[in-house]
């Protein structure tokens, strides 16, 4: 089973594609459909999980990928040779 | 984030919230009067040097009058005044009360607890399951324990009554089934508690 801190290295972008297209995350909400409240929470990265149908619903707004939105950033243990 | 964290969408609205309020509230006022009615209940008594033994007596049914009744006789529970009692008597009689007052007390509490975490929106939660617990030992305290005890107080004092008397016992099977309905409940609220953990930080 993974481990939850591993959720904790995924890095959402929304900000920067926000940024890009001159959006505001009031403006998203309203175009996808899905709370200011909820969007705040991927943008700052502190979602655990996010459902198909809003991936699908943001990306169709900012008209990008999954992988432009979600990044996995590197694993800083394993990065120094898996200490502990 | 906490996954037990209350989640904003998962607290009751319109009619559940009135619902949960009412249950909070009466749970809560409950609470108070019977922490009353038992003080009363036991205080009064035992200052005036006198308990209150259960007890059978016969009752005579009304007969005649065109009216068949079948049996003529039965057999009613009351509580016979007993002055002077014996100290172990006294012991029996007030242990049965306590525990069924603080039964009472302890499934109440439970309720309002219950109510408040729904009222947070986060009803699946450890203390929750706790306080089902809670609520199913102060059910096994009110309705067996300190009726198990009260039956014992009527047959210890029988000797003491004399003729006419029989012991109180009873055995409160609905109880017993309500045991089993919060047993399942606690296993749902277990579920629960591990779904309300794999949504949280869902988006």
């Amino acid at each position: 089973m993974p481990a939850e801190e591993d959720a904790e290295r995924v890095h959402c972008r929304l900000d920067e594609l926000l940024e890009a297209r001159g959006m505001t995350l009031t403006q998203l909400a309203e175009a996808v459909g899905v709370s200011v409240v909820n969007l705040s929470v991927l943008k700052n990265d502190r979602a655990r999980a996010i459902r198909f149908s809003t991936l699908v619903a943001v990306c169709d707004a900012l008209g990008c990928q999954p992988g432009d939105l979600l990044v996995v950033t590197p694993d800083a243990q394993a990065a120094h040779g898996g200490a502990g | 984030m906490d996954a037990t964290a209350p989640l904003a969408d998962a607290r009751p609205r319109g009619g559940d919230l009135v619902l949960v309020h009412v249950v909070r509230a009466v749970a809560l006022l409950a609470l108070v009067a019977h922490l009353a009615a038992a003080a009363l209940a036991l205080v009064v008594p035992l200052a005036q040097g006198w308990i209150g033994v259960p007890a059978m007596v016969e009752a005579r049914m009304p007969s005649g009058q065109g009216i068949e009744v079948a049996p003529a006789q039965a057999w009613v529970e009351t509580t016979v005044t007993v002055l002077d009692a014996p100290g172990w008597l006294a012991a029996l009689v007030v242990g049965a009360a306590v525990v069924g007052v603080a039964g009472g007390l302890v499934v109440l509490a439970g309720v309002a607890w219950l109510a408040h975490r729904m009222l947070r929106g986060a009803p699946f939660a450890a203390s929750a399951r706790g306080a089902l617990a809670a609520i199913a030992i102060g059910v096994m305290l009110v309705s067996l324990i300190a009726p198990a005890l009260r039956g014992l107080a009527s047959t210890s004092a029988m000797p003491l009554l004399g003729s006419g008397y029989g012991a109180v016992s009873s055995l409160d099977l609905a109880a017993m089934l309500l045991l089993l309905v919060i047993l399942a409940l606690m296993v749902a609220f277990r579920i629960g508690e591990r779904m309300q953990h794999d949504v949280g930080g869902l988006v």
